[in-house]
């Protein structure tokens, strides 16, 4: 049991990361932010639709510190990003910031269409293959937590856009939203949310990772939508009134969705998208997937990775019925 | 008691005898002022700093915008509305008005007043990153994702976008070809700029330039063009006719360590010097002095030397030549003055505390409690130490003294004098004395072979060729042993500060006295001395201040004056100026002007300055060594100095109300408390700036100097012109006044038409008051002289009446006596039986209550009765009837035998006479009466009196008889007893009978009664006398003693002569 806190002690030690605010959280336990260069013949197989991951981080009101948003394995070559061929894919950060940065509506969509960029660009930075970077951290700012959009239930709210502009090859990233820009330091209270949401499974088939999409008081029914499951295992919905509604998934390179109501408890709360891989009959390996999950009025739900609530847990109703004579 | 060692090398420890290279460098370190939100600044974010044409600062902050006069940081700009957006960028055009772009795409000026929003809605949205202007005056605001927007200040409400195609706007510049460079997200691209309204014509892009985000150009005053990049630091290029393209670009950020560098912003000081403002990596001046392209060689300003934040988005030169720094997230910083360097040795061997120094061909060694530490010209260089030896234990290097054959001298706090050997690292002890005092070696300096020391017990002079030694002590004449220093002037004179009023010196081993404090009987110690070119001598003090002697004067300057303090440590003279070295601070005396400038804690010095620790080095710095490193002070870079504080009016209020002065203010009249708020904008010493003012038409004199920035006037009527002058901590003020002149207007009964008007009315007024009083008078007149007629006419008749009254009375009175006299018995009856007699019968009121009775009774009896009745006049004569009438009726009867008899009855019959009607009040009148009885044959005569004498002359002698103590009638207060007394007479005797009204007579000379005694003695002179001739005396006297007096009695007098 010593030799069990002593080995946890080493890995806070030695991954601090894991005590910050990263993206994808703790509670999701997603490996890896996947994007792909989109270059070429912008192969989607690989398991990115668009090449674009939009992120938006809520900075509460009450935070005035600078911030620092901070990637890690910002480039794109090395031992965590997937090859295709050769290391000639380029990726580039963008964050914004200001006006119509969050509120614009092409910004909350799937696809990076129309006005996805909106709001002031704060900062960009394009990264190829760059052993400087390579497992290793690249810090935008810092910025003024004012300098974002403000929004009354979140507070101020950056966006951050990695966009492939080149090559093929996947970039594997995290991020981290610290008041520092060397060390991973949270912000007590901040958060972090996307719309659609691209990663890389674990290869562990023992790994379950999960998002969270948030259901407010509006929302009767939902619909999941998922790209290049490859039939990895399944995806099954707990709720404080679901206990694992299997949903379906995609196979390689196409979509799928399916609708299922909302119930009245489940108002509010967090919905877990839980993504168990199968074993049998063979582990699907470096597998990047692609979700998002809409309301019955066609808008986008957000997935926080610190999950509104907390992390929901089915409540058991015991029925009990009268002794028929 | 002393003993010297010549060439001996102490025993030391070999390991002590080392040269210790140390690899530490002294931290260097700039002293700021920093302005956080706890001083009163809008946000801690700051984005732009700007100066407008009244000197104010403004701070375009994530709090909005802010101005700062040095002290209040002030966020009640007026205006109607500010944008939501805060403050991005600013630019001050050529007019001098300040322009603001927004985050939110917005754009405001001020114009030394207002505060205006210009209406940029459906034109851009997002933030506006540069503000530039172009060669016709237009403003152009370069939006980050809209292009850029262009105003015509002289018509701000139209505005016009540029479009210049989908490319994100980060700065803007125009070359001198009226070129305009656009900086974006990846590239410096290149317009042709036309005026005329057109949109600008994309001509390339600079293709020499790495791929980056140009978040600045900035075009100095050489031409070149400095390109802050995001990512990848600064470059610098130059433009010519041909454009960027044979131009080549330097890398400057890679040269200076910020390649990979977020370069905020770029600024140009007066000097030409570049400054960089960066994210992580503080502030980075690059040094041109004046060469047009940069040497590489920089200045860095971080947390590493003071700036305690390294997020920098701008620097600011301000018109005094101050250093603003904008910082992300700390608010404002303000280089207090580059002219000071900060040496830190904490983490150094040598520590901190530096009690000496000396310089030599750019060679500094510095002396400390841990030995000798030599550095190179830059005093923060790597340097060699020699650390104190075993000899040295326990005490300081108190001072250093380099010969002309280079040999190091160590004077040490209290181990006597030593040798440093450089090459060996080796201290050999030169002077160490028995006397502890003599170890104690407060100074050490010299000339030619001589090595002079001062210490604790004297001046010793050591000749280290010849080895010869002389002391001075006061045994020599020195007036203390406490030697502090020792100056050796230009003619080979030592002169020594020690605890005295005078300054000696010692020259070809003679002592002397050189000058001194006279009419001070104060102790006084100089702890340094100095003595100029000209031959004047300067002696600091300690609590004195410092002391100027000349040929013929002497001179004292102290805090009154400026100095930091009247306790100096160190003295340094030298191009004019008087270096005096204090705790906290040192001072400089200007010997041209005899004006102090103080440098103490509001500059950053927060250590205390060594005794005669001080020197001048050959780039002109003075160099204090503190007990916490080193202060470095460059007067040739505190430019600043010269730089007037700016004049402005803040605020003027007339009894409490605000007024806009930006306009003619006149205000109508009313006695005001005229309040005039104002600042004198110095920012490097806004605390110090002192004022001065004059309200003209009011003010005979300027005020005395005052650091109050507000004055209160009572002021009335009258044209009037504030003036004030503002004086920096350098006495620098500007060669005119600021004015400001109001008028209050004069009060109307103070004008011509008023005066007038009231004059007239006066007049008038004067005239009507004349007429209605001389009308009013009349009528009152008129009325009196009828009330009068009326009053007289009443009394008159009244008069009338009561004379008629009166007259009826006086009628009936007059009757009444007529009937009074009826009843008093006739005269002929006295002369029929008496052959002398008179009676003064004097009524008071034409009646009378006196009243006489006689009678013959029987043969030769004769009665004579003298009565006085109660009162007199009508009550009187009543009582005088009664009496009278009942008198006749007792004697009439027969059985009266004597006169008391007629006495007792009487006194029964009025008794009961008076009291029949016992319901009316008891009666209480009476009588007082004298009866007498002469028998006519015998002269036997028998008296009864009730209350009255009587006097007569028997054989010539008066015998005067008492009467009985009971009237007749009136009050019975006891039983009543009238007695007979029995006489008798010769012929010629005489009796005296009187009422009281004679004696009772007021009169005489002192207005006093005539008294019996005065009747008695006026009997006894005439007694002898025929009867006629008494009564005309009795008379004349009674006249006589009356004189003015009115008669107050009735008055009875009678006298009988038997």
């Amino acid at each position: 049991m010593k030799s069990i806190y002593i080995v946890i002690i080493l890995i806070f030690l030695i991954f601090p990361g894991v005590i910050a605010q990263p993206v994808p959280a703790e509670d999701e336990n997603i490996p890896y932010l996947m994007t792909f260069g989109g270059g070429g013949l912008r192969e989607t197989s690989w398991g990115d639709d668009d090449f674009c991951q939009i992120f938006f981080f809520a900075i509460p009101e009450s935070f005035t510190d600078p911030i620092y948003i901070r990637i890690y394995d910002p480039d794109v070559g090395g031992e965590v990003d997937e090859i295709n061929g050769m290391w000639d894919t380029r990726m580039t950060y963008s964050v914004y910031g200001g006006r119509g940065s969050y509120s614009e509506e092409d910004a909350r969509e799937t696809g990076p269409e129309g006005n996805y960029k909106s709001g002031n660009l704060l900062a960009t930075k394009t990264f190829g293959f760059d052993m400087q970077y390579e497992q290793n951290w690249y810090t935008f700012g810092p910025f003024n937590p004012t300098e974002g959009e403000y929004d009354d239930q979140y507070g101020n709210i950056f966006k951050i856009i990695t966009e492939g502009i080149g090559g093929d090859d996947g970039n594997m990233y995290r991020y981290f939203l610290s008041s520092s820009p060397d060390d991973n330091l949270r912000i007590e209270g901040a958060n972090a949310f996307t719309y659609e949401y691209t990663f890389r499974m674990w290869n562990d088939p023992e790994e379950v990772s999960h998002i969270y999409p948030y259901i407010d008081d509006r929302t009767i029914s939902v619909e999941q939508t998922n790209f290049d499951w490859d039939s990895d295992g399944f995806i099954r919905v707990i709720s404080v009134a679901r206990n694992g509604q299997l949903m379906e998934i995609s196979a390689d390179d196409n979509w799928v969705s399916n609708e299922f109501a909302i119930r009245e408890e489940e108002h509010n709360t967090s919905l877990d998208f839980e993504f168990v891989k199968k074993k049998t009959p063979y582990v699907v390996r470096n597998n990047n997937v692609v979700i998002s999950v809409r309301n019955q009025y066609g808008e986008l739900l957000p997935f926080f990775t610190i999950p509104i609530g907390g992390v929901p847990k089915y409540k058991y109703n015991i029925g009990v019925k009268p002794k028929k004579n | 008691m002393k003993q010297f060692y010549k060439g001996t090398t102490a025993t030391v420890f070999s390991f002590l005898l080392l040269i210790l290279y140390s690899g530490q460098s002294v931290s260097q370190s700039f002293s700021f002022n920093t302005y956080q939100i706890e001083d009163g600044i809008c946000d801690r974010y700051v984005y732009t700093i700007n100066q407008d044409r009244n000197g104010y600062l403004w701070l375009g902050t994530g709090g909005g915008l802010c101005w700062f006069d040095g002290i209040t940081f002030r966020s009640d700009v007026i205006t109607d509305s500010i944008p939501e957006g805060y403050v991005r960028s600013s630019f001050r055009d050529s007019k001098g008005t300040l322009w603001f772009g927004h985050d939110d795409g917005s754009v405001s000026f001020y114009n030394g007043q207002n505060l205006n929003i210009l209406h940029t809605e459906g034109l851009t949205y997002s933030r506006i990153n540069d503000i530039k202007e172009d060669s016709q005056g237009n403003l152009l605001f370069a939006s980050q994702n809209n292009g850029i927007l262009v105003v015509d200040p002289a018509d701000t409400t139209t505005l016009r976008l540029k479009d210049i195609g989908p490319l994100l706007v980060f700065s803007i510049e125009f070359t001198e070809d009226n070129k305009l460079l656009v900086g974006t997200q990846d590239s410096i691209c290149i317009f042709s700029y036309l005026d005329e309204g057109r949109d600008p014509v994309y001509i390339g892009k600079v293709d020499s330039l790495p791929e980056t985000r140009y978040q600045k150009i900035f075009r100095d005053s050489s031409g070149g063009f400095y390109l802050g990049t995001s990512d990848k630091g600064v470059y610098r290029i130059l433009y010519s006719e041909d454009g960027f393209s044979g131009s080549p670009v330097q890398n400057i950020g890679e040269s200076i360590g910020l390649g990979r560098d977020n370069i905020q912003n770029i600024f140009e000081d007066f000097e030409q010097n570049i400054w960089l403002s960066t994210f992580r990596k503080g502030v980075v001046k690059l040094e041109l002095s004046g060469e047009p392209e940069p040497s590489g060689r920089h200045q860095i300003y971080s947390q590493e030397n003071g700036l305690e934040f390294n997020n920098i988005t701008g620097v600011f030169q301000d018109l005094e030549g101050n250093i603003w720094i904008g910082t992300y997230g700390n608010g404002l910083a303000l280089l207090l003055n580059e002219a000071f360097v900060f040496y830190d040795f904490t983490e150094k061997e040598s520590g901190s505390n530096i009690t000496a120094l000396i310089e030599h061909n750019e060679q500094y060694w510095l002396g400390s409690e841990k030995g000798i530490a030599q550095t190179g010209k830059n005093i923060d260089e790597e340097s060699v130490n020699y650390p104190g030896s075993s000899e040295m234990a326990g005490s300081s290097v108190s001072s250093l003294y380099r010969d002309p054959e280079g040999n190091i001298w160590v004077g040490t706090s209290n181990q006597g004098l030593f040798q440093l050997n450089e090459e060996t690292g080796e201290y050999t002890s030169i002077y160490y004395s028995r006397n502890s005092l003599g170890n104690a070696v407060n100074y050490v300096t010299g000339q030619g072979t001589e090595v002079w020391i001062a210490t604790s017990n004297g001046v010793l002079i050591y000749d280290y060729k010849t080895e010869e030694i002389l002391q001075f002590s006061t045994r020599e004449g020195l007036p203390h042993n406490k030697i502090n220093h020792i100056y050796i002037d230009q003619e080979g004179k030592g002169w020594i500060a020690t605890v005295s009023n005078s300054l000696y010196y010692i020259q070809d081993g003679k002592l002397g006295l050189g000058a001194e404090i006279r009419y001070y009987s104060k102790k006084n110690e100089f702890k340094a001395v100095s003595v100029s070119a000209e031959g004047d001598i300067w002696a600091a003090t300690y609590g004195n201040g410092l002391y100027h002697f000349t040929e013929d004067s002497t001179y004292n300057y102290n805090v009154l004056d400026g100095l930091v303090s009247d306790y100096c440590y160190s003295l340094l003279s030298e191009d004019g100026n008087v270096w005096i070295g204090h705790r906290l601070g040192f001072s400089r005396f200007s010997i041209s002007d005899t004006l102090i400038a103080s440098y103490g804690r509001e500059l950053g010095i927060s250590s205390d300055c060594n005794t005669n620790a001080i020197l001048e080095n050959p780039e002109g710095a003075i160099i204090f060594g503190t007990n916490n490193g080193i202060i470095q002070y460059d007067p040739a870079k505190d430019q600043g100095s010269l730089i007037p504080p700016i004049n402005n009016i803040v605020s003027i209020s007339f009894s409490d109300i605000l007024v806009d002065f930006s306009d003619e203010i006149i205000m109508s009249f009313d006695r005001y408390k005229l309040k005039i708020d104002f600042i004198g904008l110095s920012y490097r010493n806004p605390e110090l700036v002192t004022y001065q003012y004059k309200l003209v038409n009011y003010d005979d004199e300027w005020s005395e100097l005052t650091r109050i920035p507000q004055v209160i006037y009572g002021i009335g009527d009258g044209e009037y012109t504030f003036l004030l002058r503002s004086y920096n901590r350098y006495w620098q003020t500007t060669e005119e006044p600021l004015a400001i002149s109001f008028t209050i207007k004069k009060p109307y009964w103070k004008t011509w038409w008023f005066i007038t008007i009231v004059s007239t009315l006066l007049v008038v007024s004067v005239v009507v008051i004349i007429k209605v009083r001389e009308r009013n008078q009349k009528q009152l007149q008129a009325y009196l002289e009828k009330s009068l007629d009326e009053r007289t006419h009443e009394v008159v008749e009244q008069k009338e009446e009561i004379e008629l009254q009166n007259r009826e009375i006086t009628d009936s009175i007059n009757y009444a006596r007529r009937i009074q006299s009826s009843i008093l018995p006739p005269i002929k009856k006295l002369e029929d039986n008496f052959p002398g007699f008179f009676v003064l019968y004097l009524p008071r009121d034409i009646v009378s209550g006196d009243f006489y009775w006689y009678d013959k009774v029987g043969e030769d009896r004769f009665i004579i009765v003298c009565a006085d009745s109660t009162g007199h006049g009508v009550p009187g004569a009543f009582m005088s009837m009664i009496g009278s009438t009942m008198i006749t009726d007792i004697v009439n009867r027969q059985d009266i035998s004597r006169p008391s008899e007629i006495l007792t009855i009487l006194d029964s019959e009025i008794t009961k006479t008076l009291n029949q009607n016992l319901e009316a009040e008891h009666s209480t009148d009476g009588m007082d009466m004298i009866v007498c009885e002469v028998n006519l044959v015998t002269r036997k005569v028998r008296l009864a009196s009730a209350m009255r004498p009587i006097i007569f002359f028997h054989k010539g002698e008066q015998i005067y008889l008492k009467g009985n103590r009971s009237s007749v009638g009136g009050e019975i207060l006891e039983q009543k007893v009238f007695e007979d007394q029995e006489f008798q007479m010769d012929e010629g005797d005489i009796i005296y009978m009187f009422s009281d009204g004679y004696p009772d007579q007021f009169g005489g000379p002192m207005g006093k009664k005539f008294k019996m005694a005065r009747m008695k003695d006026l009997l006894d002179d005439i007694w002898m006398k025929s009867m006629e001739e008494q009564y005309e005396y009795v008379k004349n006297n009674l006249e006589l003693w009356s004189g003015d007096y009115e008669q107050v009695d009735d008055i009875l007098f009678m006298a009988i002569k038997v």
